[in-house]
């Protein structure tokens, strides 16, 4: 699990958060420390998606929120993960 | 310290990037504290983003100007190495007496003979190479290195009466490689008249001649004529 897209829709997936606040909150939920680089790098994609937008703010620190779009492909790729750990699950339990 | 290097390296980062998400992306690098990882990870980052959204001349020049510095220091902190190379030809005033000398097989008894541990450690003392290693290492490593240094390679050649080699020593010091290869090619001389002798059968047949020597060094290369070359060099 090391997806910086996906762990940025998750980490979004409760609210709008900025740059800083996604680090620490996916290092929290996912035990993943994404560097500035990667960060911003997958923010810039993802923005290009229309994935997430910009949040208007004061704040030199600029926020985001997932839109519609991006939720949309946040479930598609969660249901596509639960399948491969049903899989997994199951296999392991006969084997 | 860190910082700055993290500044500097979202610099490397495209302008038309910069202008959207300079500011945001500075205020998270003051607070992330990732230390050097992250500086790599910004400049993967900056490489990253130049590539997808095209290479600007300007990044291009840096870069070029980087690599040049980079190769500048490399080359000025690189130990100087020198490889004396001497062109030897063994050669028969009876050109049909010269059998055993013509093949690869008499090139590598010779140097096995020529490069015993006996020769070299002589050959070390006698033109005081290895100065550094022979204070901290016994005699037997410095063979073994020397070995390393020297290349014995036979030259193809159109003449029917003798063998053409090369013998190259490599060394940190100009002078210690000549002497050390001028050294060695006696060696193979004393060898040759050695092998006269042990095969007396072609003995009369052989003349031992050094033709040539050359000293390269950083690149330009200079001949030298020596004592006993033939009366063309």
């Amino acid at each position: 699990m090391s997806d910086p897209t996906l762990l940025i829709l998750a980490s979004l997936a409760d609210g709008e958060k900025h740059g800083y606040a996604m680090m620490e909150d996916i290092e929290r939920f996912a035990g993943v420390r994404l560097g500035p680089g990667t960060l911003y790098g997958a923010i810039t994609r993802m923005e290009e998606r229309g994935w997430i937008r910009a949040v208007a703010s004061d704040d030199r620190r600029q926020p985001y929120a997932i839109t519609a779009l991006g939720r949309k492909h946040l479930e598609e790729q969660l249901s596509a993960l639960d399948q491969v750990l049903k899989t997994a699950q199951r296999r392991l339990k006969h084997a | 310290m860190k910082r700055k290097a993290l500044a500097w390296t979202a610099l490397l980062y495209p302008a038309k990037w910069r202008r959207r998400y300079g500011v945001e992306f500075a205020a998270l690098l003051e607070q992330a504290n990732g230390g050097w990882r992250d500086v790599a990870d910004v400049a993967g980052g900056g490489l990253m983003m130049q590539m997808r959204m095209g290479l600007g001349w300007r990044f291009v020049a840096v870069c070029g100007l980087i690599g040049i510095a980079i190769a500048g220091v490399a080359s000025w902190k690189a130990p100087k190495h020198y490889v004396s190379t001497a062109v030897v030809r063994f050669d028969a005033k009876d050109p049909t007496r010269v059998g055993p000398l013509r093949n690869l097989q008499s090139i590598n008894e010779m140097e096995q003979q020529a490069l015993s541990r006996k020769t070299l450690s002589g050959i070390i003392e006698g033109a005081g190479l290895y100065k550094g290693e022979r204070a901290e290492k016994p005699i037997e490593d410095i063979v073994n290195h020397m070995r390393t240094d020297i290349a014995v390679r036979p030259i193809p050649s159109q003449v029917n009466h003798g063998i053409l080699f090369s013998i190259s020593l490599a060394a940190d010091d100009s002078a210690h490689a000549r002497q050390g290869a001028a050294a060695l090619v006696d060696k193979f001389q004393q060898e040759a008249q050695n092998r006269d002798a042990a095969h007396s059968r072609y003995s009369t047949g052989l003349a031992t001649r050094v033709r040539r020597t050359r000293v390269r060094q950083s690149g330009r290369s200079f001949s030298a004529r020596c004592s006993g070359c033939w009366p063309e060099y």
